[in-house]
């Protein structure tokens, strides 16, 4: 160690020029950012994030998305080899444009690069009741979608479901779009207990076992796990607050995901209609549909597929208990109440099963709730994203909220941050006093319209220092067009961005920016910008450094 | 032979259902009052409303096919006598024949809420058949009462049918374990007013503007909001516990109250008695149910005000303060109920009948409060109550104001009369000829006679209304005028033959005769005006040798001469000679013997019939109901500098074209007698729509053509077309953008009363729509368009 150590911190800081940089890595839609803390000949690198959007779908619909993906291999070596050692990994949430570097990308961080520590949100924490119930549910309600959007023709018949019906076809990609953010999924048992209805069988499910190399966002985490060695993970609490980097000298601040039972998983009985996007999906919604996909499922054509099938998921009786009614109503399955012997039902089954009406029939509308219950996990996974607030030496404070959306965002409010505290209050300080002190903001979900919040978020980063970074690559986003969403994904927002603009004097780079309008935006601005120098024309990195 | 004496007829078919819905009963509070019975019409078993099991009648098929489990569960039926003896079965949440019973029955009766203030029968959105070019029809809406196992339940479009869903929940606050919608009144009548709104107005459902999904869901949770107040029991029980004030929350004021607390927790789904009214609150709103429900707590503000301007008196008498605690008289209870119940009726009506007054497209709140004013002003002349003044007042408050009101007063909101006249006190913009077309007019009491009808009308007003208009010229044939010329060679011969002083009294007479008739000449300069009786004739040939063309009546060319010669008097007075009736006799014969489409056919006879000495195009007539229906039956012309350019209308390379989507006839009937009776007309067209607004104008002024094919199929010329930005395939349009009117004709004098139109060519409105639509997307879609089949099913989903 350098004979600094002996002297005074900020001594040794205004002696040596302390620098902190913010690189990100450019042409992906996903996250890959690098902090790095420079004292004297001292550097601390943190990794937040390394990914890029999955692409999926036939050859040639995507070119720009394959592109983003290819650049993230080109962005892995790079990192490697330019940081052999990285003291601290930070991984925000379980999205595939979040952690597909180390999952596609693998051999290269594994045989090139040191990991220092790693710090997860709580939600990933395997020894923590709440955050493994969570998971759990949510993955068996993946596994669940999954099991139904991987499925061919066959096994969609299996469901009951005819897989050349477009309106079934329109579903199943949508869920696709959905499921691609996670990588391989557990397999679903049917009958599967989500802690209550629709569960028949006492067995608990078989746990897939995390894959080495991963092959799923949850692998990685347990990869990284591995990798740091378990003394070196944290996982971190709201209101929580650390000292890192060199001689300890920044403070990471945790605002988010919420860690409280009632924020993350009951009701609010507000009237408030913002404060809903916080909650969690029910476990009603799970059981409704794994109890729903149970009842579709056609055991002898599982079987023959070779899914696995508990021996006690019995055939059709009309005392199962998860029929509604008592067994005297479930005597006419539906399938044959055509020849029922009754009369009154047989006028009934003709009318339904009308071969000029088949358009009118309900046998596929079930779909609908695969697709609600796909929307929600996403905004769910969303919402455990680990938000961070870094503030340097001189109290400025870069904040990094990962992908959190509306939920996350105001629960930041609900506890206060006691290190620095408030000089008039003599409390801690409010995620307010925090964001007013923002000078960096890495935009949520790549500028989309649902993560950023608005008086609660962005209005509250009143310092006129405020620059913005987006890692989006618009062309890619455009490109995620389906049936449900003709024109892609709108990010950036336009609202926002113009918002954004306006907060910032037009001081936001973007992972696709146009060089020379950054170059002039930022001639006027706290960072000093810099740029990769493999390529004038499209650099890998875009750095802004903050002199401290 | 003995005879048998008939026995008399029930007047109504009673049925249980649950008031609210089945948790309402676990509480003492409301169990009293939860159990409610709906009386329907008694049918008579040989006529058309008769209930078969299901129940299936006229209106519904309940088909209890419940997919996830397998299963069909046994239909109720009603006719059964132990049923009929005890009012149907008892309300039960275990029995699904009861659920059968409840769904059919709330909604049997939310339609005839719909029927009595619409003053016609309640017809089902129907189906467009492409292939055949006319609407299929959707006698009976399908209802499914278990159709989910998901905390959902919607309207469904494409199947035309109500699905309910059902649903475990850990939420004890429910006392059940299942909850099912279908046994939840609100949900019922808010999903059947769905339905009915889409039957009215199928294009209400296409998100066009922040105001239009608002607008649905809006009107669904007024008709089950207000529905509350029919229900005597609960609205005495709830006036006799608050004093006889209504304006505190609860259960009539909240919605779907199970279904909350098995899926939010909440004590309702949405509570209708709002804090402040906040002028500001509705431009800052977005989201269409959080828009929907300040335009839900301004009607139901407006009740509140109508309902305590109803009961003041009856305060004062009673010396009650409202609201104060204390006992009120049952006496005074059964009063204020019966005046609540009155009220709430009247506000439904009213909500109601102004469903006839909205813009077939992209309505906005301020439309709907117009059309309430509007339609109540037509039928009730004299508002003695004020109830149109208390809807407008708690519209202003919560910041609803009609776009184009000089002022925010009950007058100023009216629609604007359609009856401007020209120089000779005719209207501008005639109807007349309407009935000329052989319209069917007669009142029909079966729904599938009224739709038959309907269509074949909406038919023939589509051919008045889309064909150019003709005009009658009537050139001057004085016969005194002729008489005079006589007059006039016969003075000549007089005088040449006179002498004298008789000579020159014949040169006088002779110069007399003369400038009269020169003066008669000059008056009689070019045609006249056709008289009423004359433009009658005309319209008639006009129509029946349209409708023999249209409807291919000829069969051969003996029958084509046949029409000629049994028309021949007409058509010679129309000014057509041998050769052109020849002619005529001919283009008719091939015209019924075409491929072609009928308007095709009738365009080459028409042009024909120009050709005749009294028919001439009226342009400057099409160019006036251009106007006033915000709609073009032709692009607007290069050389016209103040039309837009619209090529964005044509359709597969032809001209533009105009839909027709309901024609309806209404009669309706005030508190003082007064009558009236109308035909509804819902006119709209489509215009091709872009998100770049440059690609839009290039569209509009014809750069480029769209056309209905797929870019694969393209020749090797459309594919350079293409190349070259001169061809653009349908799926490359963006969206579609509607314009059209809402023509209301009085069929006491055949006179337009309103043309409620929203312009087709109104950029501003386009902008507006494109914001709309390019509401973010991204990760978690939150608005799926290509559900526009099934815009119900995601406002559901919460």
């Amino acid at each position: 160690m350098p004979d600094t150590a002996d002297q005074t911190p900020v001594a040794a800081a205004l002696a040596e020029g302390e620098r902190i940089d913010v690189r990100m890595y450019r042409g992906i839609l996903g996250d890959c950012f690098l902090v790095s803390h420079h004292l004297g000949d001292r550097s601390f690198h943190a990794l937040i994030d390394c990914g890029a959007l999955q692409c999926i779908g036939a050859a040639g619909t995507k070119d720009n998305t394959q592109k983003s993906l290819d650049r993230l291999g080109v962005v892995a070596d790079s990192l490697v080899k330019e940081f052999p050692r990285i003291d601290l990994v930070i991984a925000t949430h379980e999205h595939y444009d979040h952690l597909s570097g180390f999952l596609k990308y693998h051999d290269t961080f594994r045989d090139h690069i040191e990991i220092g520590e790693v710090w997860l949100a709580w939600t990933e924490n395997d020894g923590d009741e709440l955050a493994v119930a969570i998971r759990e549910r949510r993955s068996k309600g993946l596994s669940a979608l999954n099991a139904l959007a991987s499925g061919g023709p066959q096994q969609l018949a299996a469901f009951g479901l005819n897989a050349a019906d477009s309106g079934v076809k329109d579903r199943i990609d949508g869920l696709r779009n959905l499921l691609q953010f996670y990588g391989e999924l557990d397999p679903w048992v049917p009958g599967e207990a989500m802690g209550m209805a629709g569960g028949k069988t006492g067995q608990p499910a078989p746990k897939r076992e995390p894959k080495d190399p991963p092959r799923s966002c949850g692998d990685v985490f347990a990869w990284l796990k591995r990798k740091a060695g378990d003394q070196r993970v944290r996982y971190l609490d709201p209101g929580q607050q650390i000292s890192f980097g060199l001689d300890q000298r920044l403070q990471a601040t945790v605002l988010g995901p919420p860690r409280t039972r009632e924020r993350l998983l009951q009701m609010d009985p507000s009237a408030d209609p913002s404060k809903k996007e916080v909650y969690l999906t029910s476990q009603d919604e799970y059981a409704a549909l794994v109890s729903t996909m149970t009842r579709k499922l056609d055991r002898r054509a599982a079987l023959a597929l070779g899914m696995d099938m508990p021996s006690d998921v019995e055939e059709f009786t009309p005392t199962d208990p998860d029929l509604p009614f008592s067994d005297k109503f479930n005597h006419t399955r539906m399938d044959e109440a055509a020849q029922s012997g009754d009369n009154r039902i047989e006028r009934i089954a003709e009318l339904y099963f009308d071969a000029k009406a088949t358009d009118r029939r309900i046998d596929g509308d079930w779909l609908g709730a695969a697709e609600t219950l796909g929307l929600k996990i996403d905004g769910d996974v969303n919402n455990t994203s680990l938000a961070l607030a870094i503030e340097v030496p001189g109290r400025n404070v870069l904040l990094f909220p990962a992908d959190a959306q509306v939920g996350n965002w105001l629960s930041w409010h609900d506890q206060d941050y006691p290190s620095k505290p408030n000089v008039k209050t003599g409390k801690g300080e409010t995620a307010a006093d925090i964001l007013g002190r923002v000078v960096l903001y890495k935009v949520g979900h790549h500028g989309s319209h649902n993560a950023t919040a608005k008086e609660q978020g962005l209005e509250l980063m009143t310092s006129p220092h405020l620059v913005a970074m987006i890692p989006v690559v618009e062309e890619v986003a455009k490109e995620q067009k389906n049936k449900s969403n003709p024109d892609g994904w709108a990010m950036p927002y336009g609202d926002l961005y113009s918002r954004l603009q306006a907060k910032t004097a037009e001081r936001i780079l973007r992972g696709d920016g146009d060089l020379a309008a950054e170059r002039a935006a930022f001639a006027n601005s706290l960072f000093k910008l810099d740029y990769a120098a493999d390529d004038p024309a499209d650099p890998l990195w875009v750095c802004l450094s903050l002199g401290v | 032979m003995p005879s048998k004496t008939p026995l008399p007829q029930p007047a109504m078919r009673r049925l249980k259902v649950y008031a609210f819905d089945p948790n309402a009963s676990l509480e003492r509070g409301s169990a009293k009052f939860n159990q409610a019975t709906i009386s329907l019409a008694w049918g008579d078993p040989h006529k058309s409303d008769f209930i078969k099991p299901g129940p299936v009648n006229d209106y519904f098929e309940v088909i209890d096919i419940d997919p996830v489990s397998n299963l069909l569960y046994p239909p109720v039926d009603l006719d059964d006598p132990v049923l009929l003896a005890q009012d149907g079965l008892p309300p039960s949440e275990g029995d699904p024949r009861f659920h059968q019973q409840m769904v059919f029955a709330v909604a049997m009766k939310t339609v005839r809420l719909f029927e009595r203030a619409l003053g016609r029968k309640v017809l089902w959105a129907s189906k467009w058949d492409s292939n055949q070019n006319t609407y299929v029809p959707t006698y009976q809406l399908r209802v499914y009462p278990h159709a989910l196992r998901e905390e959902n339940a919607y309207y469904s479009r494409k199947q035309r049918a109500l699905l309910f869903g059902y649903f475990k929940t850990s939420q004890r606050s429910t006392g059940a374990n299942w909850v099912f919608t279908a046994l939840s009144h609100d949900i019922i009548v808010h999903e059947t007013t769905h339905a009915i709104l889409d039957g009215m107005h199928p294009r209400l459902a296409e998100a066009t503007s922040p105001d239009s999904l608002a607008f649905h869901e809006a009107f669904a949770d007024i008709a089950a909001l207000f529905s509350h107040f029919l229900l005597k029991e609960a609205v005495s029980h709830y006036i006799s516990t608050n004093g006889g004030k209504l304006d505190q929350s609860g259960l009539l004021s909240g919605l779907a109250s199970q279904f909350a607390q098995g899926t939010t927790g909440r004590a309702s789904l949405r509570d209708y008695i709002d804090s402040k009214p906040d002028p500001d609150l509705l431009a800052a709103t977005t989201k269409p149910h959080d828009r929907g429900a300040i335009l839900v707590a301004a009607v139901f503000d407006a009740f509140l005000s109508i309902y305590s301007e109803r009961v003041g008196d009856l305060l004062r008498i009673a010396n009650a303060m409202p609201g104060t605690g204390g006992h009120l008289h049952p006496d005074l209870v059964e009063r204020l109920t019966l005046e609540a119940m009155k009220t709430a009726d009247h506000v439904l009506r009213m909500c109601i009948r102004a469903l006839d007054y909205l813009p077939p497209v992209d309505v906005r709140f301020g439309d709907f409060l117009r059309g309430i004013v509007t339609a109540d002003a037509d039928l009730i002349a004299d508002d003695k109550m004020n109830y149109r003044l208390a809807f407008v007042e708690a519209f202003r408050r919560r910041g609803i104001y009609a776009e184009g009101c000089l002022s925010m007063s009950p007058d100023n909101l009216l629609w604007q009369t359609a009856d401007e006249l020209d120089e000779d006190d005719e209207p501008l913009l005639r109807v007349d000829d309407i009935q000329n077309q052989g319209l069917d007019l007669v009142p029909l009491f079966n729904r599938k006679a009224i739709f038959k009808q309907g269509e074949a009308n909406r038919k023939k007003i589509w051919y008045w209304l889309a064909e150019p208009e003709l005009k009658c010229v009537v050139a001057d044939i004085d016969e005194s005028l002729e008489a005079g010329e006589d007059k006039l060679s016969e003075l000549v011969a007089k005088m040449e033959a006179a002498e004298g002083e008789a000579k020159l009294a014949y040169v006088a007479e002779l110069e007399r005769v003369a400038e009269a008739i020169r003066r008669q000449h000059a008056r009689n300069k070019g045609p006249r005006k056709p008289d009423k009786k004359e433009r009658k004739r005309f319209s008639e040939i006009l129509t029946r040798i349209r409708k023999v063309v249209v409807d291919r009546e000829l069969k051969s060319i003996e029958q084509s001469r046949a029409f000629v010669a049994l028309n021949r008097a007409d058509l010679e007075w129309l000014g057509f000679n041998g050769d052109q009736l020849k002619e005529l006799t001919r283009l008719l014969h091939n015209a019924c013997d075409s491929i072609k489409g009928g308007f095709e056919c009738w365009k080459e006879l028409y042009l024909h019939i120009c050709s005749s000495e009294k028919a001439d195009p009226d342009l400057e007539a099409d160019r006036r109901w251009e106007q006033k229906l915000g709609i073009f039956f032709r692009i607007p012309e290069v050389s016209d500098p103040s039309a837009p350019m619209l090529w964005s209308i044509r359709r597969r390379g032809h001209n533009a074209t105009v839909q027709i989507s309901t024609v309806r006839t209404t009669r309706r009937s005030g508190p003082d007698g007064e009558n009236i009776r109308q035909m509804i007309i819902q006119v709209n067209q489509w215009r091709n729509a872009f998100f770049d607004p440059q690609r839009q104008r290039d569209c509009d002024i014809g750069k480029f053509e769209v056309i209905q094919k797929d870019k694969a199929k393209f020749t090797p010329e459309e594919q350079a077309m293409y190349e070259a930005g001169k061809l653009c395939p349908q799926a490359e349009v963006d969206f579609v953008f509607r314009g059209g009117a809402t023509l209301i004709i009085d069929l006491k004098d055949n006179r337009l009363r309103y043309v409620i139109s929203k312009s087709i060519a109104d950029d501003k409105r386009l902008q507006e729509q494109r914001e709309i639509l390019q509401q973010p997307a991204s990760l978690g879609f939150t608005y799926d368009r290509s559900r526009t089949g099934e815009p119900f099913a995601m406002l559901h989903r919460h």
